[in-house]
């Protein structure tokens, strides 16, 4: 009896073990396959069935550390954000979990198998977001959500290139988001809105590159042209008494606007936008001298 | 184990960066000077002044000697506004002698040395001069626009003028302008 019941715990433990072993090997095996699923799906660009595929192998403790599943992820949420159609904002999780799944595969491919591939699709996420922003401004004029996803397209840039230098970049955007503000606000002066949105991105511009002429002009032309609809707003009946107030409150404005046309004017004496404007502002100001100097700046560049 | 491959296509990633900079090259330009504060003032002149009322019948004439950019705004306050029921007409001219007789004369600062002249021809003649030039009070304009160190735009008045104009000023008017007799 000792004996049979000895083989017989022999048996159950070994084919418990075997039971185990072909469990561990198949759930192994079937994890591996739906990598090539997946694989096979994102090559027939039915992406969001291979997200479905996907998503379970990189939660599943077998293959949750492979980084090629990681890496697939990646591409398959990539795709999936390029099929929604082109900038798409309300779809821009997809990119997150891309550029999220990519960071990940990079942790765990320590033989870097998947490194240089891993990093274009960071790099392309990096792309769109700064695109969408660019999109986000001339289309729909949101400076907010521009900015937005401007700083994402940094913030993804980072993880590629840690030591990336940004200012070109900044100045690029913030001076273009100014000229965009600005030209709508002179097209139309009701919308406040638009004027403090070009002040603030101008400023930025001039706060990385203080030379920086085209973000001068525009700050200088903005704050001059804010006086002079001050002025032009007032009606003719206007009690005198007022008038000294809104002179007071343009006289402010066109003084903010002197070191900008200054600027222009030192670092391009032929600017004509510059002595224009300063022609203005000096007899804003009631300088006849200075006025005089930029008008007869002007009659010469006009004789060239 | 398998490496999976994947070839990213990039299509067109930069082509708006590039319109982007071609958009950023729209510069604003500033709008005309401001002149507006000096043709605010003219119409107050125009409203506080008193002409006898022999002068108060037909067309209220504004004369321009000389060029200034306040022409601009005089021909708009000419076309928007009247006085007292009375259309305004804009009136330019380049020399004393082309002047014939304005209701109010705006003197340009480079024709300020003009100003004896003007009253001579017209002395006793209900005229207005205005003189844009800060010290044309004391060639003989009846009121000249000057500037307070806090750069605001005020005016003189040489009381004695006007009155040798038959003109009145209201009281409300000296109170905002400064006496120079």
């Amino acid at each position: 009896m000792i004996t049979v019941s000895k083989s017989y715990h022999w048996l159950t433990k070994s084919s418990f073990c075997f039971l185990l072993c072909c469990l561990i090997w198949h759930n192994q095996y079937a994890q591996t396959d739906s990598l090539f699923k997946a694989q096979d799906l994102c090559s027939q660009k039915k992406f969001e069935q291979a997200i479905q595929i996907i998503d379970n192998v990189v939660n599943h403790i077998e293959t949750k550390e492979d980084p090629s599943a990681w890496h697939i992820r990646s591409f398959a949420y990539l795709q999936l954000y390029t099929q929604s159609g082109k900038y798409n904002t309300s779809k821009i999780g997809l990119l997150d979990t891309s550029v999220a799944s990519a960071v990940q595969s990079m942790k765990l491919d320590i033989k870097g198998e998947y490194k240089d591939q891993n990093a274009q699709f960071i790099e392309n996420s990096s792309k769109k977001m700064f695109n969408l922003c660019i999109v986000l401004l001339k289309d729909s004029l949101n400076s907010s959500k521009s900015d937005f996803f401007y700083n994402k397209y940094k913030k993804i840039t980072t993880l590629i290139k840690p030591d990336f230098n940004f200012k070109e970049k900044d100045l690029e955007y913030y001076n273009g988001t100014g000229s965009i503000f600005v030209d709508l606000y002179l097209k139309n002066k009701s919308k406040k809105e638009y004027q403090d949105v070009a002040k603030l991105s101008l400023l930025k511009a001039i706060e990385i590159d203080p030379k920086n002429i085209s973000a001068n002009i525009n700050l200088g032309v903005l704050f001059y042209n804010e006086g002079v609809e001050l002025m032009n707003k007032l009606e003719y009946d206007v009690d005198l008494s007022q008038l000294d107030i809104v002179q007071e409150n343009a006289k402010k404005l066109f003084k903010q606007s002197l070191p900008f046309m200054n600027k222009v004017y030192e670092l391009e004496p032929k600017d004509a936008r510059a002595i224009d404007g300063l022609e203005g502002i000096y007899h804003a100001l009631n300088d006849g001298e200075m006025e005089n100097f930029f008008k007869q700046k002007k009659q010469a560049l006009d004789k060239k | 184990m398998h490496k999976f491959s994947f070839i990213l296509k990039f299509k067109k990633s930069f082509l708006f960066v590039l319109l982007f900079v071609a958009f950023t090259n729209n510069n604003a330009n500033a709008q005309s000077t401001d002149y507006k504060a000096y043709s605010l003032y003219v119409y107050n002149f125009m409203k506080y002044i008193e002409w006898p009322e022999e002068e108060n019948t037909s067309d209220f004439v504004i004369g321009l000697l000389g060029d200034s950019k306040i022409k601009e705004e005089l021909l708009v306050l000419a076309s928007h506004k009247k006085l007292k029921g009375r259309k305004i007409v804009f009136k330019q001219f380049d020399k004393v002698g082309d002047i014939i007789f304005c209701n109010l004369l705006y003197v340009t600062s480079s024709k300020s040395s003009s100003i004896k002249l003007i009253n001579q021809k017209f002395a006793s003649k209900p005229m207005l001069i205005v003189g844009e030039r800060e010290d044309s009070v004391y060639k003989g304009a009846a009121l000249s626009f000057t500037t307070t160190d806090e750069d605001q735009l005020k005016f003189d008045i040489n009381k004695k003028e006007i009155e040798s104009h038959k003109l009145k000023i209201s009281s409300s008017l000296v109170k905002l302008g400064t006496l120079i007799n």
